[in-house]
């Protein structure tokens, strides 16, 4: 292109200060990567686990939960997490377990604050496979971190997911006891509901200007066919976004659970108009409002009960 | 016009086209100009250190000695802080350095990655990588998909504008809405995947969070081979200022000329648009700032623009980090609401000189 | 539609023809509006078939048909096609009065505006929703049109920099309305609102948009030759008269009242004001303002209720907000004009 000319010299020193500060950072790198990450030491076990096997030492006692439905999980095994991305809601919390923990937000479930992680000195942290894949490395240089899929989860996967965490508690077997309780009380429950139920069921959640349906393989939908009940939409992707109330009304739910947080959404527009008053869920009163919270977000093995219950005394009118 | 000190062989004229808004002033003097880059430099740094000590957890001097030596703050030092510091650097200055060689080539004050669309043709790109590489090979696919996409992008930009002829406005228009286009594409998958929209929304903001040691170390690789590329480039820089007869009569070859500034952004963009995702705004800005303290002359806006695009990304990065706490907001995010209405100013002020 | 006299004085073909000219392309738009509704009202996700939506359009027998057409497909048609008048409308005016073939409510980050205050709103009062959103959406949008007017008669801003002050407003917003969703763990939420949407459509809010369609439309008929005007005055800095500095300041008004009504219902739907102008200007007939305008408002709800169909009908069931379209219609389009226009 152009000769090289004494007067581009000034030019060229500048490059070459670039090039030099290039080269220092990466000396600097190169020194920050010779530092030692958190090496297991002692006895470990080894947990299998979404994005593969990690090694946990002992008994973890200080635990970090990045999804609402491990916290559940954690409570039923007798654990109390030290640290909770709890999209700096503490009352979600509450709301999930019934009762006050104290433990600290590590803000929020999408880019949880890592140095706050680090500061619990955790030593087992338990990440979603959709949202912290991304940081599964950052995550295993503070502790040992086991990923389960509970953003996209069915509930075979929550169920298989508390075993999992009992195994890098230590303790397989209390995750298989809490599962086996968890699938008899299910059982009673899903004995109540009438033999031959013929209706379709469907929960949608509902935001501003439309719906949210969640199919056959969301949790609801396969918390409603473990009781024997049929989802109204059956489709390989959990949830069918943006649905207006025309795709409402061809779905025809005969049972149909609304979950709302807060006024102002889709079902307050469509709740007067005739065609919703044309779905058979509406002419047969089988309409349900029920909390967001609980039915779309926390996903649990409790969660799947207070689900089952809710149908039970709502619709069987049965006070399980 | 005054030439700087010296007068080069080659009319030191600041390119026409690429002066605007800033209207024509003197060359700054040498002196000036190391005073800019020294005081810029500072600044960098002492930020970049500020980053590393400050945050949800505070830290000490000494414990940041000690994080770097692998005491008890050796996470958040090394593994967090450190890499998200040196990316935002990197990348901001990447982005800069392709602001710069974009207005160059297309001889046009608005041209920059995210403006022109090559940043949402590499966000397109990654999108769509994502969603046929498998979870293994992603590591492979993404880059190159980013790549493919900026690549795509600048390519179409050419054809068009070569058919429409030079003009500032109609190039700019073209740019604008290729990204509409590729903004448009990506928003079509978000709606198809809601369930990971808040994930690509971050993305597509463009966010340092996340970013370790192995993302340091490809883009940094990646940046080191584009070196030559950059030096070659900012050469032609400031011939690309001159309408194309100016530059054969200067003994240059303008589609070459172009071409390699047009590539070198390209690539720049790529890196960056991999590591952090389509940060907006950067690319425009860092240029015309830098061009308020050292002039349009390539061989000093271009070390100028990296600086000042690298502080702008630390300090977003930084900003976004502690003002929510613990939330993070990403930096992408910051550096628009903190950059904008400061562009905004410069354009009032700019009128208001003129009138 | 058009008034006889508002015809463009005619060159050297006799008056008659001249007046067939200019009414044809009117025509043609209209009959294809009228199509693009009646296939609007028939397509959907439940499949209605043709017989029986226009049964249910028809006949008030109380049917479920009956109510799916009132219910669902009728305001999204209507509001479809105001939305889409509004928005084409905005558009000529705006390039009108700034003399800047760039100018549209999406360029110059008027939507943007809106979109912010709207989102604003529905984050710290979720249960306003509606006609309550009207309020914020003026505010947002008024408040970007006055920068954008101060920037344009203030001096000696290029168009070069009007644009480049209308791309940085436009960034600078959009991301704020990202960090307010991301702040408030909302995204998920608002994609689709964000994309820009008639999904949501209801007679409600047919009924917020309506007034300020009808009425800023009317406006611009009876104010045409004022705001003609403004095609022939230079914009700049001190050669403003006080007659059309008032004509340009009711301009702005009209371009934000049109835009800001459109966003509040539908989400800043782009595009659609910045090609539909360009597209009715190279149609046959005169140039003259009112007869733009007129065909602004029939071609504008043409596109974006073609936009609507193919929006229901690609990803089916499942809808593409309708922003998405017009976007992949509108950006190529646009180009292609712009190929075009220099070729000439």
């Amino acid at each position: 292109m152009q000769r090289h000319r004494t007067r581009r010299g000034g030019a060229l020193s500048w490059l070459a200060a670039l090039a030099a500060a290039l080269m220092a950072t990466m000396v600097l790198a190169a020194c920050s990567g010779s530092g030692s990450s958190a090496a297991p030491s002692g006895d470990t076990h080894a947990v299998k686990h979404v994005l593969g096997t990690t090694e946990v030492p002992g008994k973890p006692k200080r635990v970090v939960a990045l999804e609402y439905s491990f916290v559940q999980a954690l409570d039923q095994l007798g654990v109390t997490p030290v640290g909770i991305a709890d999209d700096n809601a503490s009352d979600r919390i509450q709301q999930l377990l019934g009762k006050k923990i104290s433990y600290t937000s590590v803000g929020t479930r999408l880019e949880p604050n890592l140095e706050l992680v680090s500061s619990l000195k955790p030593d087992l942290i338990i990440a979603d496979s959709t949202r912290h894949a991304k940081i599964y490395k950052q995550l295993s240089a503070i502790a040992p971190t086991i990923v389960l899929n509970s953003w996209e989860g069915s509930y075979q996967e929550i169920k298989d997911g508390v075993v999992t965490i009992a195994d890098a508690l230590g303790d397989r077997a209390a995750g298989e006891a809490v599962v086996r309780k968890h699938e008899e009380t299910m059982a009673a429950l899903a004995a109540q509901i009438p033999k031959g139920e013929k209706r379709t069921f469907m929960l949608t959640v509902s935001t501003p200007d439309s719906m949210t349906l969640h199919t056959s393989t969301s949790f609801t939908g396969s918390v409603f066919q473990t009781l024997g009940l049929t989802p109204a939409v059956q489709s390989d992707k959990p949830q069918e976004s943006g649905a207006g109330l025309e795709r409402v009304a061809a779905v025809n739910p005969d049972v149909l659970l609304v979950a709302i947080d807060g006024s102002g959404t889709a079902y307050d527009q469509w709740k007067d108009t005739a065609t919703w008053k044309g779905i058979s869920a509406v002419k047969n009163n089988q309409v349900y409002v029920v909390d967001r919270n609980q039915f779309s977000r926390f996903r649990g093995l409790g969660t799947a009960e207070v689900i089952a219950k809710t149908v039970l005394k709502n619709v069987y009118h049965v006070d399980a | 016009m005054t030439p700087p000190m010296k007068p080069p062989a080659t009319p030191p004229m600041t390119p026409p086209a690429a002066q605007a808004p800033t209207p024509p002033t003197a060359g700054p003097r040498p002196a000036r100009i190391l005073l800019a880059c020294t005081a810029a430099l500072t600044l960098l740094v002492l930020i970049a250190l500020v980053s590393i000590a400050r945050g949800a957890v505070s830290l000490s001097l000494s414990d940041v000695v000690d994080g770097l030596t692998g005491g008890s703050n050796a996470f958040i030092v090394q593994e967090y802080r450190l890499p998200r510091v040196l990316v935002a650097i990197l990348a901001g200055g990447a982005l800069a350095i392709a602001g710069v060689f974009l207005q160059a080539a297309m001889r046009n004050p608005l041209a920059s990655p995210d403006v022109v669309g090559l940043s949402k043709g590499g966000g397109v790109g990654a999108t769509v990588a994502v969603m046929l590489a498998s979870p293994a090979s992603q590591v492979w696919a993404v880059p190159l998909g980013v790549l493919a996409g900026t690549t795509l992008t600048a390519a179409a930009l050419l054809v068009i504008s070569r058919r429409i002829g030079a003009s500032t406005v109609t190039l700019v228009l073209v740019g604008a809405a290729l990204a509409a286009l590729a903004g448009a594409a990506i928003e079509y998958l978000l709606v198809r995947e809601p369930q990971s929209a808040d994930q690509a929304l971050v993305w597509l903001a463009g966010s340092v969070y996340g970013s370790d040691r192995s993302d340091v170390t490809a883009l940094l690789v990646w940046l080191a081979v584009c070196l030559p590329l950059v030096v070659v480039a900012t050469r032609a820089a400031d011939l690309a200022g001159f309408g194309d007869d100016s530059i054969v009569s200067l003994g240059g070859h303008p589609v070459r000329v172009r071409a390699t500034l047009i590539i070198a952004a390209v690539l720049l963009t790529a890196g960056a648009v991999t590591s952090v995702g389509g940060i907006g705004f950067l690319g425009l800005l860092a240029p015309h700032l830098a061009r308020f303290a050292v002039g349009s002359r390539a061989r000093h806006l271009v070390p100028m623009s990296a600086v000042t695009g690298a502080l702008i990304l630390c300090l977003a990065d930084f900003v976004g980090r502690v003002v929510a706490l613990p939330n993070e907001i990403p930096a992408g995010i910051v550096a628009v609401v903190v950059g904008g209405p400061y562009l905004l100013f410069l354009l009032i002020r700019e009128t208001r000189k003129h009138a | 539609m058009s008034t006889p006299d508002t015809a463009a004085p005619p060159r050297s073909a006799p008056a008659r023809s001249a007046h067939a000219a200019d009414l044809g392309p009117i025509l043609v738009l209209t009959a294809l509006l009228a199509a693009g509704v009646v296939a609007s009202v028939c397509v959907g996700a439940s499949g209605l078939p043709f017989a029986r939506a226009v049964h249910g359009l028809f006949v008030w027998d109380g049917s479920a048909d009956h109510a799916l057409v009132l219910d669902v497909r009728l305001p999204r048609a209507v509001l479809t096609v105001l939305v889409g008048a509004n928005l084409a409308v905005a558009g000529l005016i705006a390039q009108t009065l700034t003399r800047n073939p760039l100018a549209s409510p999406q360029t110059f980050g008027i939507n943007a505006g809106a979109s912010v205050a709207i989102v604003l709103v529905a984050v710290a009062l979720p249960s306003l929703g509606g006609a309550g959103l009207v309020v914020p959406a003026f505010a947002g949008a008024a408040a970007v049109g006055a920068i954008m007017w101060f920037l344009s008669v203030s001096g000696a801003v290029t168009t070069v920099g009007l644009a480049l002050a209308g791309v940085t407003l436009q960034l600078v917003l959009t991301a704020l309305v990202q960090a307010l969703l991301i702040m408030s763990n909302t995204t998920q939420d608002m994609v689709f609102w964000l994309a820009g949407s008639v999904t949501g459509a209801d007679w409600s809010k047919v009924a917020v948009i309506l007034p300020f369609t009808l009425v800023c439309c009317a406006v611009v008929l009876l104010a045409g030759r004022h705001l003609g005007l403004l095609q022939l005055d230079v914009m700049t800095g001190g050669s403003l008269g006080q007659n059309t500095r008032r004509v340009a300041g009711l301009a702005s008004a009209l371009v934000v009242l049109l835009a800001g009504s459109a966003v509040a219902v539908s989400g800043p739907v782009g595009f659609v004001g910045l090609i539909v102008p360009h597209i009715v200007r190279r149609l046959p007939g005169g140039g003259d303002l009112r007869r733009l305008a007129v065909l602004c408002m029939v071609g504008g709800p043409v596109l974006l209720v073609c936009a609507d169909l193919a929006g229901r009908v690609v990803a089916f069931p499942q809808e593409l907000p309708v922003g998405i379209v017009t976007a992949l219609i509108g950006a190529p389009s646009f180009v292609f004009l712009a190929v075009r226009q220099r070729h000439r």
